[in-house]
């Protein structure tokens, strides 16, 4: 294998690629609390690889980092907590303005939609709950 | 344009098998409805750049974006007949057929069809190994959706690992991408021998896309390793490095002894594809286990008609056989849900069918020499060690599926209760193909005979606020 050649490091928008396209307007995310810029049309796995973030939740047993894997919508395993809400799949939600999203940074897993220290504590208290995903509350 | 009470046709999938069905039934005259999960039609294969990206060079985005605005092409030119709903997903197919869409506007709705076309595509085979969690691995579909549709570079230093025609493509789309693509690993052996390229004999498409991969490669200085693997990512929190090494030709047994460690932050795994027969199964029909065709398809017979009268299976998601297969299956079915609708004479139905049917049949050969090629073997169930993460949702290890069948699991159902594996989020479908191989290692039986999970609806989660406004609206 050739390791001769340089390793490019590359910060903010130079993981964008640039040519063949316009990206839509610019817009402004809150990922753990830090503020995250990104473009309408990218998914928040898009965006938040783009911004260098590629954990995007932690396993409820374990604690371990999980990122995007499937892409397709199908693994579950980017699952983040979206504007209170747990369990959105990064990969298919489109960014939005003012978006706040938890990576469950502070070590929490996806099941409880508090794990996004962006959010007002009001905020989740609508949360819904997924149906179909057959996990029992008490482990 | 007014809805039909009953649709003559639902078309659910629109990729290639879906759209091509979409379209023939259509030019046929028939009126017929198409539902489709993602924001824009296209697939997995031909996923578009979302609405709010402009395209300014189409020649930058690749093949498969032309190819896929040529199949969408065709179906504009139908587009009187066929209405297209994005955003929705299936959740179920009750009897009737009627099935249960919830629509990304929020609420669920229920479509009364005559006929239905499942045309629900394939997912990457998930194969695990210590380490295959970390963020930075991704599946092939993964790393492709991200440059082909969200234009975003994955990583700098990338391994592509796996089986099949699709690494070539892959690293390729990567390399494009500035990624630095170490090396591609195909755990079989090269595909430009002597025997595929007679059975490829003209079938000059694929034979090219085959070749000019290939050369892309070699221009880009990319090696590819023949019976090599990854046996193990590395990382704390984050991909940083991969041990790779040969495998044995004939059983891909993992040759530990000559591995390799070399630093990335990019792994991209593709083992070949997984149907996704969820919708098949819970409209009654009747599935077999066919290795060459990824595992569980459903029963048809050659113009795409499962054992359940009115329902169709087409592309992928009955049997895994690329796109140029799933758009000749779903104009095949197209055609024969038109002739069932009486929009087409028998006659002039299979005077249309004569074409698709003839380019499936000379695809056979190549097929069966790329199938025979990529056949997952035995020594990738070597790859998990006892902490090996199996299923991803509840963090059931190799280990504990291994006293489960010490304990006397000898299917993937009895494991599920013992373990927990598959109830999680992705309702087992990353689990249970691996499980399946890892039962049929540890007992020396056939991979059918671990069975399968059993779908339940909702196929695809929705909150119950979803399915709440649903019910509202019906009352």
């Amino acid at each position: 294998m050739q390791g001769d050649r340089r390793c490019r490091v590359t910060v903010g928008n130079e993981r964008r690629l640039a040519g063949g396209i316009s990206r839509g307007r610019r817009v402004g995310l809150v990922v753990d609390g830090d503020a995250v810029t990104a473009f309408e049309g990218e998914s928040v796995a898009a965006a938040l690889l783009a911004a260098g973030r590629r954990g995007l939740r932690a396993t409820p047993r374990r604690g371990d980092r999980r990122g995007m894997y499937c892409g397709i919508g199908l693994c579950f395993e980017c699952v983040t907590v979206v504007d209170g809400q747990s369990g959105v799949r990064a990969c298919l939600t489109p960014v939005r303005e003012g978006m706040r999203i938890g990576t469950g940074q502070d070590g929490r897993g996806y099941p409880d939609a508090d794990a996004d220290a962006g959010v007002d504590a009001d905020a989740d208290a609508g949360a819904d709950v997924d149906a179909g995903a057959g996990r029992g509350g008490a482990r | 344009m007014s809805r039909p009470a009953v649709w003559p046709l639902v078309v659910v999938g629109g990729g290639p098998a879906g759209v091509a069905a979409a379209t023939e039934a259509a030019r046929a005259g028939l009126r017929c409805l198409l539902l489709d999960e993602a924001p824009a039609l296209g697939g997995q294969i031909y996923r578009q750049p979302p609405r709010e990206f402009t395209v300014r060079d189409p020649r930058k985005l690749g093949r498969d974006y032309l190819r896929g605005r040529r199949l969408l092409g065709e179906l504009s030119e139908a587009a009187d007949r066929v209405e297209v709903r994005s955003g929705t997903s299936v959740l179920d197919i009750v009897d009737g057929p009627e099935l249960v869409c919830a629509s990304s506007g929020g609420g669920t709705s229920s479509v009364p069809a005559e006929r239905v076309i499942l045309a629900t595509g394939a997912y990457d085979r998930p194969v695990p190994f210590p380490g295959w969690t970390l963020p930075g691995v991704l599946t092939a579909g993964g790393a492709q959706a991200l440059v082909k549709t969200m234009r975003v570079q994955p990583g700098d230093r990338a391994l592509v690992a796996g089986t099949g025609p699709l690494l070539m493509v892959v690293a390729n789309q990567l390399h494009h991408a500035g990624v630095h693509v170490m090396a591609v690993l195909e755990a079989g052996r090269s595909a430009f021998t002597a025997g595929t390229a007679r059975r490829a004999w003209r079938q000059w498409g694929l034979l090219g896309d085959g070749g000019r991969y290939r050369l892309g490669l070699r221009m880009a200085g990319i090696p590819v390793l023949y019976n090599h693997a990854v046996f193990e990512a590395h990382g704390d929190g984050e991909l940083r490095s991969v041990t790779y090494g040969p495998v044995g030709a004939a059983d891909w047994q993992p040759v530990r002894a000559q591995r390799h460690r070399v630093d990335v932050d990019l792994l991209v795994t593709g083992y070949g594809f997984v149907p996704s027969t969820e919708l098949c199964v819970l409209a009654g029909c009747r599935t077999e286990y066919v290795d060459h065709l990824g595992g569980w398809v459903p029963v048809r017979d050659d113009t795409m008609q499962t054992t359940v009268a009115g329902i169709f299976a087409a592309g992928d998601g009955a049997g895994v056989a690329g796109s140029v297969a799933a758009v000749e299956e779903g104009r095949i079915a197209g055609i024969t849900a038109a002739e069932q609708a009486g929009a087409i004479s028998a006659a002039e139905a299979q005077r249309r069918r004569r074409v698709p049917l003839r380019r499936l049949r000379s695809l056979a050969g190549v097929r069966a020499a790329l199938d025979e090629i990529s056949r997952p073997r035995p020594g990738l169930c070597q790859l998990a060690t006892d902490t090996t993460i199996m299923c991803r949702c509840e963090e059931v290890t190799c280990g504990e599926v291994r006293e489960a069948v010490a304990e006397g699991a000898r299917d993937l159902q009895a494991v599920k209760l013992l373990t927990r594996l598959g109830m999680g989020a992705c309702q087992g479908r990353n689990c249970t193909p691996s499980t399946a191989a890892l039962l049929a290692a540890e007992t020396g039986h056939p991979a059918q005979q671990a069975g399968r999970i059993n779908p339940r609806p909702p196929v695809r989660p929705v909150t119950l606020g979803t399915l709440a406004a649903g019910q509202e609206e019906a009352r």
